[in-house]
């Protein structure tokens, strides 16, 4: 995956988040590349990539973080067991994709549906030659989540 | 006034409501996808002040019921705003083609919706 794929997925999150949460993130530590099984927060939001790429981006955090996130994107308090909380989550990984997408215009990038996973001791896998590579961010007073794009042009 | 809220994430209706509600509308119906949207088109006559319908939705696109309402006469003068993320910006253009009176693009401000909705009910005074 080429590295100017990054910026325009940090600068989307920052967005999302400022403009439909009220919160600035900020990265937190270094990006690594990801192959094989590796281990993922206990929230996860998958939404798939296409058009003249194909991949997928992945947003992960932990149940706390994000029941503050969708809590205060949604301005009710939502409970781990609501649906809200899935819903909510994977809306705003479609808002972060589609703003990223619309930054990497040229790719006329297309988004599926997002499917979001809750659940502890989550893994996801990445194939050695289209290995994930994961932005870590935080909330300055929520935590820390992950940004991972596995992203390839056709 | 009288409004249709159609988007697949219950998490956008419920914010895209309080919106609607600070405006002092409170006569909203919803619908998860475009199908069940023309249902409710059907069942309430199609007496809608304005439409908010989603762009990217399962079953049925936010598009692809813009054509079917337009396709009527009942629908035709419709006040329909399309909401999207921002990489479907060709999408927009498509559903400006088909007929959508305004989009407005997701990141967005809750303000950023009441102006164009305010916007949208001027023009089609």
């Amino acid at each position: 995956m080429k590295s100017e794929y990054v910026n325009p997925f940090v600068e989307a999150t920052v967005e999302t988040y400022d403009t439909m949460v009220g919160v600035r993130p900020q990265r937190d530590g270094k990006l690594c590349r990801k192959a094989g099984i590796f281990a993922a927060y206990d929230l996860v939001g998958v939404l798939g990539l296409s058009g003249k790429v194909c991949g997928a981006v992945i947003m992960t955090t932990s149940v706390e973080t994000g029941m503050k996130v969708v809590s205060s994107f949604l301005g009710e308090e939502v409970e781990a067991t609501s649906p809200d909380l899935l819903d909510g989550f994977g809306e705003l990984l479609n808002i972060v994709a589609g703003s990223a997408a619309a930054k990497l215009n040229g790719l006329n990038i297309k988004l599926a549906l997002p499917t979001v996973i809750m659940g502890k001791e989550q893994r996801l896998t990445g194939k050695e030659n289209s290995p994930w590579i994961v932005i870590p961010m935080a909330f300055p007073e929520w935590g820390k989540f992950n940004i991972e794009i596995s992203m390839e042009e056709k | 006034m009288k409004v249709l809220l159609t988007d697949d994430s219950t998490t956008m209706r419920k914010i895209q409501k309080r919106v609607l509600q600070t405006m002092g509308i409170t006569e909203i119906v919803e619908a998860s996808d475009g199908k069940m949207a023309l249902e409710k088109l059907t069942e309430h006559n199609y007496n809608f002040d304005f439409m908010l319908c989603d762009i990217n939705m399962p079953e049925m696109s936010g598009i692809e019921t813009l054509r079917n309402i337009r396709s009527v006469p009942e629908g035709a003068k419709l006040p329909i705003i399309m909401c999207t993320s921002v990489a479907e910006k060709d999408q927009v253009m498509e559903a400006i083609k088909a007929g959508a009176s305004n989009y407005v693009i997701k990141p967005f401000k809750p303000e950023d919706l009441q102006s164009k909705i305010e916007t949208t009910l001027q023009r089609n005074k």
